[in-house]
């Protein structure tokens, strides 16, 4: 098998793990609890916390733990909606956005919430110009991204966090992608509320944080009660061994993340070059994404044969076969590439135990597979 | 959520190596088509077949959409192929079955009935 998932999921680093089953962790006393183990507890949570905010350039007391990222887009943006929903319901967010975040948005339209869905540019990214134009004197919120999940686009948030505080809008970012992998300083950018997840940067799945800047007017509103953990804004006991192990993982993806990201570079460098001479391709994505993610459509192919022709190689293709909502990348669709070559999208995502041979399997794999399924193809 | 391996080793095999793809080359007697699609830009399929002494002769075919769809295809030319034109019915139970199509592609089960039905419509008028 060959994974180039990583934009799905990473492994869990074996040093998480190890980090995991640390006796003290495994014991995981409740945080809360005024006792010997359960101050251990809480140390190793704040540890944990203190590894996390590193991530991103916050404070300790300005991270919460969440379950996972879309819990923490969820709390962003419908708990900053409500919050300041006295003063108007107008908010704005991009088409390009992960479903966490899209559907979120939905969600508050049937509240009575009025969103203003800015699309891309053809290259995928934001024009400031766009944003500006939406915003509105009512306008309480903007959410978009940090790095698309599908194309590796990377969005100047510094620009849009600016922009928005000179408008004294709130900023969301979902830096599910980027968290570990990119700089992000959250306080340099003026982003005021931003989503991270354990299980992108090789921690444990279920458990993620929300940064919520410590900043006059970032307030949320929780959308679960019954307890007062994570400042009345997230209760339930903390999963403390998930919690360790992102805090483990937060701190290997910041000493290495120059090397990671140079490790990636050289996958996308031995990728393209292998499959670019391929008749109408068509990259969805350029040099100037996040290099752990190639995206490449051909035309006359379709994402979930080109997934099982490609295999033993893991990718995330585009298709419309294989996703839940039986559409093809919305995203893709959303930078005016047809919904034909949407289908045909195949994501490739590398990560630290990718290795040249891996690359090389990936070439000759998809090679084949195109060739084989426009040969079968009728003429459209 | 989708659990488990969506394609059984039948729709693997057929979709690795569909030997009935491609374009139609007659050998003797003349040549039936047919095809279906779903919408313009949806699943479609061709289908031909040599007309040979009243029966299906050699099929092929082409597809575009998912492995299921292939596989379909290649199966339906291996089980049509010498098949007498007033004894061919679409073999839905079989295609289903051997390739264990989940409940939603089973629509394209029925485009690549449409398609055979008329490939075998086309060929009875070929032999009138």
């Amino acid at each position: 098998m060959v994974y180039l998932d990583h934009a799905a999921t990473t492994p869990l680093d074996p040093r998480v793990a190890a980090a995991m089953a640390d006796p003290d962790v495994l014991l995981a006393a409740n945080p809360a609890s005024n006792h010997v183990a359960g101050r251990e507890s809480a140390r190793i949570v704040e540890r944990a916390r203190a590894a996390v905010a590193a991530l991103i350039g916050a404070r300790s007391d300005e991270v919460i733990f969440t379950s996972g990222a879309t819990e923490s887009d969820n709390l962003a943006i419908q708990g900053a909606a409500r919050y300041r929903a006295h003063r108007g319901r107008h908010l704005v967010t991009m088409r390009t956005e992960h479903k966490a975040v899209t559907d979120t948005f939905r969600a508050l339209e049937k509240q009575g919430f009025e969103v203003t869905w800015v699309a891309p540019e053809t290259d995928g990214r934001l024009s400031l110009d766009a944003l500006d134009a939406a915003l509105r004197p009512d306008t309480q919120l903007v959410s978009v991204m940090h790095v698309n999940n599908e194309t590796g686009i990377i969005q100047d948030v510094a620009a849009i966090g600016a922009l928005c505080r000179s408008r004294g809008i709130l900023y969301h970012c979902d830096a599910a992608q980027s968290a570990g992998k990119l700089e992000l300083d959250v306080e340099a950018a003026c982003i005021d509320l931003t989503s991270v997840s354990a299980h992108k940067l090789y921690g444990p799945q279920g458990v993620g944080a929300l940064y919520v800047a410590d900043r006059a007017g970032v307030e949320v509103e929780p959308l679960l009660f019954g307890g007062g953990q994570e400042k009345r804004l997230r209760p339930g006991t903390l999963p403390v061994r998930l919690i360790a192990g992102f805090g483990k993982a937060s701190a290997l993806a910041v000493a290495e993340r120059a090397d990671a990201l140079a490790h990636t570079r050289g996958m996308r460098k031995r990728l393209w070059p292998g499959i670019r001479d391929l008749p109408d391709l068509v990259r969805n994505g350029d040099d100037d994404s996040y290099p752990g993610i190639v995206n490449v459509s051909a035309a006359g192919v379709e994402g979930e044969s080109l997934m099982l022709g490609m295999e033993p190689v893991c990718v995330a293709s585009g298709s419309a076969c294989n996703s839940a909502s039986g559409e093809s990348s919305y995203v893709l669709r959303a930078m005016g590439r047809s919904d034909v070559l949407a289908q045909s999208a195949i994501r490739f995502s590398f990560g630290r135990g990718t290795s040249d041979e891996d690359i090389d399997v990936a070439i000759e794999r998809y090679r084949w597979a195109v060739a084989h399924l426009r040969a079968i193809a009728p003429a459209a | 959520m989708q659990v488990g391996d969506p394609y059984n080793d039948t729709v693997r095999s057929l979709f690795r190596a569909p030997g009935h793809a491609g374009p139609c080359e007659p050998v003797a007697g003349r040549v039936a088509t047919g095809r279906a699609s779903a919408a313009s830009d949806g699943p479609r399929v061709e289908l031909c077949a040599d007309v040979v002494d009243g029966r299906l002769g050699t099929c092929r075919f082409r597809a575009w959409r998912c492995p299921h769809l292939i596989a379909a295809a290649e199966l339906l030319c291996r089980l049509c192929e010498n098949r007498p034109l007033d004894d061919a019915p679409f073999p839905a139970n079989e295609v289903s079955r051997r390739l264990s199509v989940p409940v939603h592609k089973q629509g394209l089960v029925l485009m690549l009935e449409d398609a055979y039905n008329a490939l075998l419509e086309n060929a009875l008028e070929a032999t009138r």
